[in-house]
């Protein structure tokens, strides 16, 4: 078990350090030039190169990467081309802030998926299930960033029980949540449509093994049965998918930070594309990987606690 | 109980199971008394697992009973007071029902591997059957070790504490047998529960079923296409057709002088008979034609009717050595002979590797396995589920690279040869497998399936070698339009026959060729294999598990265990008089029809 655990955490790492080569060549051979971008057209060819030389861009791409590499896992991200501040902290906080917007949004996917999606296999045959997965495709069909225009429209503009934008910190309590409720439920509702759908079909499959007929064969009603035997087994699929879907919700977050104003991963990243602050991209994409490896290695580790056939034979 | 004697313990009446407007089991009557054990016999789509479903009342969706299912009182048992008394299954709730099941009526399903929960120690199983009924039980542990023991599980205490994965078919199958038995129940139902099991394995899991439904005085309904089995197991026997009970009673009277037409062709069908005259098997139904009574071919009483398959007829095999592999010394070179169409020498085969650090586990599946195959002999290899047969067939085929040791092919080495070095060998090498089911495209048409490995000919000649063919393994031209979903499994066979005879090899390989079918469709099939074999004078391969078929169908026979082969020779004599202790204990378990008549 160990062992695995290990093996497991070997190639997380080495999948971070191809991840960062990746991101490093790719956006440093994109045509474009920081120092020619932020002194404009009419700066001298002196100017610019002099920049170029402050910002330590007119250096050889390895010799770049190998610096930013060692910096971003000591804490030290760079100087933005832009501002001209550390990369590090203004990183920092964005990642904080998004990465509290994705858990409200996989908290708000779960939360419809998981009740949606069993009851429509559960009454897949009667007219609710029907509905049930109407419902589910309809919310596949919405883009979230309409998602969130409709949720602005009712409940900031018509209802004005929510702020329509902006961001609070968790500290700041009741604020907090009446901040992060709309972005959040916005982000959830598309991918807890999707998750329904998967919850679902993974609900159906359980239904028809052997083991809940097994189940009901020893005395359990069918509902007893679903619950005591056949939710944990359809659970092994689902949470699989959960962690395919928070790469598309970090993504969507990108889209819903702009829609609300919150100054999260997205919206810094956005900037920093416009500013062609390569630094700063090449920080938060970086952030952004190895959020989504990170997660993949938690349930990669968590599977096997839930399944005991991928524990490794011992 | 003695109040209850002359009552049945279960009713059965008028009933009919339905979906939609097809009827599948047609107002059928029987009764179980108590403490009776009853065998209920039919192939696949007679409707006897509906029966049984229906009296548990775990009916598929689509599927509707109608009629009456009794299950008569007996002393009151706990959990709601629902128990005791008369119910009528049927018309039972579904909370009713749930008191009952795994309480007064429990069941044992046929696929050990996916009965039980593979998320929840066995144990945990075990003890929430008790818990559901017994909710007021303390401390279910000691209880669950003694279910445990009492279906011979070694170390029960560990044994609770693992996961199904970690059991074989054979120890899976005993827990659910436990698990049926926690709460004594009145009636057992069992549902082909050893189907899936090796011969040995199916004599024990049957002898202890046998056991457990005595000590309880439970009454038993066995659910089984396997008459040899039913003889073991039951005292009465029901034969189920098309939906109805077309003969009952004893089974000593139903197996010794069966009154149905079908009944005889079905005990003819099952023990392997051959015609007196011709020495081919009987069969029930001529393809395409009505069903044919088996008076037509055969006289005599049924109990004669078996005696051509015990006596060894001429040596189908002249010549060829009997022998057994020793305890100590070099392993002999089994069926030897000059010039083979196959020699395999010393081949072995391990799975897994090395780690890093020398760790890691290897199993060796084949352990050093030498022996020809003449030309134009029929060869059967032998041997339970694990023993290296799959193995051996992979390595056969050049579908795998053994590990050491090397194969030959008409003389030319395949072992360790490149993909498009052995296109001769894909062509001259055909194998049958023995899913019908899943061994054929469903998106290609029997012209398309068949014709596929004639690339260089064109429409016409395809068309007419498949029609051709189709006659040969008695399908009709008109098949050739049609896909596999529409055939019945025994057609689908004759499909992969005809696919594999379609380059006119010179090797036939049939992988458990036989298994998946019921006996009557296996009788045609095995029938029709050795007609080709003849008219294409093909050398044969036939593994199976099945010792009975082989014995019909090889003239040479090779048993193998644990990746060995440990005895080989003339079929007939092999299974005659077996020389290593393992064929013995193999031909020992075959559970057979005449031990009960004898």
């Amino acid at each position: 078990m160990l062992l695995t655990v290990l093996r497991r955490l070997g190639i997380f790492i080495l999948t971070v350090l191809v991840a960062s080569a990746v991101v490093f060549f790719l956006l440093g051979v994109l045509p474009g030039d920081p120092a020619r971008a932020q002194l404009g057209l009419q700066a001298s060819e002196e100017e610019v190169q002099a920049l170029r030389e402050q910002l330590g861009v007119d250096r050889p791409l390895p010799v770049r990467y190998v610096e930013w590499v060692t910096g971003f896992f000591t804490g030290d991200m760079g100087v933005s081309y832009a501002s001209r501040s550390p990369v590090g902290p203004q990183v920092f906080d964005a990642l904080q802030v998004s990465l509290l917007l994705v858990l409200g949004g996989i908290c708000v996917a779960v939360l419809i998926a998981l009740p949606l999606g069993i009851l429509s296999a559960v009454r897949h045959h009667r007219p609710e299930g029907t509905l049930f997965s109407a419902i589910s495709q309809l919310g596949i069909s919405i883009p979230n960033f309409l998602a969130g225009l409709l949720l602005i429209a009712i409940f900031a503009v018509a209802l004005g029980w929510l702020p329509s934008g902006g961001w609070a910190a968790p500290a700041a309590g009741v604020d907090f949540f009446r901040h992060i409720a709309l972005p959040a439920l916005a982000l959830g509702l598309v991918n807890g449509a999707i998750l329904a759908r998967y919850t679902r079909a993974a609900v159906l499959e359980v239904m028809r093994e052997d083991f809940m007929r097994t189940a009901r064969a020893k005395g359990l009603t069918p509902g007893s049965a679903l619950i005591r035997h056949g939710l944990r087994n359809a659970l092994v699929p689902v949470v699989t998918v959960t962690s395919i879907e928070f790469a598309n919700l970090i993504i969507g977050a990108v889209v819903i930070e702009t829609v609300f104003v919150i100054p999260g991963l997205g919206s810094n990243l956005i900037r920093a594309v416009a500013n062609r602050d390569l630094v700063m991209i090449q920080s938060i994409v970086m952030c952004v990987v190895i959020l989504v490896l990170v997660v993949n290695l938690l349930v990669d580790l968590l599977r096997p606690i839930i399944d005991p056939r991928l524990r490794s034979a011992s | 109980m003695s109040l209850t004697d002359t009552e049945p313990l279960l009713s059965v009446e008028n009933l009919t199971v339905s979906s939609g407007r097809n009827q599948l089991v047609r107002s059928i009557d029987f009764k179980i008394s108590r403490g009776e054990r009853v065998g209920l016999i039919g192939e696949s789509g007679s409707g006897k697992s509906l029966t049984c479903l229906s009296v548990i009342g775990l009916l598929g969706q689509g599927l509707r009973a109608e009629g009456r299912v009794a299950l008569h009182g007996g002393p009151p048992k706990d959990r709601t007071g629902a128990g005791g008394g008369r119910v009528d299954l049927l018309t039972a709730t579904e909370n009713q029902l749930a008191a009952i099941r795994g309480n007064r009526l429990s069941m044992v399903f046929q696929e050990p591997m996916t009965a039980l929960n593979p998320l929840m120690k066995v144990g945990d199983q075990l003890a929430e059957i008790i818990a559901i009924h017994r909710p007021k039980t303390k401390n279910l542990t000691p209880r669950v070790l003694e279910l445990l023991s009492s279906v011979r599980i070694p170390e029960p205490a560990r044994a609770a504490k693992v996961y199904p994965h970690q059991m074989s078919g054979g120890q899976r199958q005993r827990v659910m047998l436990a698990m049926a038995m926690a709460n004594e129940p009145e009636l057992l139902l069992a549902d082909e529960p050893t189907t899936a099991l090796d011969v040995t394995v199916q004599r024990q899991v049957l002898k202890l079923m046998t056991e457990q439904v005595e000590r309880a005085g439970a009454s038993l309904l066995f659910i089984t296409h396997d008459l040899g089995v039913v003889s073991e197991v039951c005292d009465r026997v029901l034969i189920m057709r098309h939906g109805k009970i077309l003969e009952s009673g004893p089974i000593d009277r139903v197996f010794t002088a069966p009154e149905h037409p079908y009944t005889r062709a079905l005990i003819a069908a099952s023990s392997l008979a051959t015609h007196p005259e011709t020495g081919r098997l009987l069969t029930l139904d001529r393809p395409g034609a009505e069903p044919m009574a088996p008076e037509d071919c055969q006289k005599g009483s049924p109990a004669e009717q078996d005696t051509p398959t015990t006596e060894p007829e001429a040596p189908k095999a002249p010549g060829v050595q009997h022998l057994t592999l020793p305890a100590e010394g070099p392993e002999p070179v089994f069926n030897e002979s000059e010039n083979p169409m196959i020699r395999v020498r010393d081949l072995t085969r391990t799975y897994g590797r090395h780690g890093p650090f020398g760790r890691g586990r290897v199993v060796p599946a084949l352990r050093g396995v030498s022996f020809d195959v003449p030309v134009g002999q029929r060869f059967g290899i032998v041997g339970e589920s694990g023993c290296g047969k799959s193995t051996l067939l992979r390595l056969l085929t050049a579908l795998d690279d053994p590990t050491s040791g090397h194969v030959e092919v008409a003389g030319e080495t395949i072992t360790g040869r490149k993909e498009r070095r052995l296109r001769w060998l894909r062509e001259s090498m055909q194998i049958v497998f023995q899913d019908p089911m899943g061994s054929l495209d469903p998106r290609m048409n029997i012209t398309d399936v068949i014709a596929e490995p004639l690339r260089r000919a064109d429409s016409a000649e395809r068309r007419h070698r498949v029609e051709e063919l189709l006659e040969q393994v008695g399908l009709p031209v008109s098949s050739a339009k049609k896909y596999p979903h529409e055939f019945s499994g025994g057609q689908r066979q004759r499909i992969a026959i005809a696919r594999a005879l379609v380059t006119r090899p010179k090797v036939l390989i049939a992988d458990e060729a036989v298994s998946a079918l019921d006996v009557s469709v296996r009788a045609q099939v095995l029938n029709l294999l050795e007609d080709l074999v003849q008219e294409y004078r093909l050398t044969m391969v036939f593994v199976s598990h099945d010792l009975n078929v082989v014995r019909h169908s090889c003239d040479v026979v090779a048993v193998m265990n644990a990746g060995r082969i440990v005895e080989c020779g003339p079929a007939q004599t092999v299974f005659a008089s077996p020389e290593h202790p393992y064929t013995a204990e193999l031909a020992a378990a075959i559970p057979r029809i005449r031990d009960r008549v004898s």
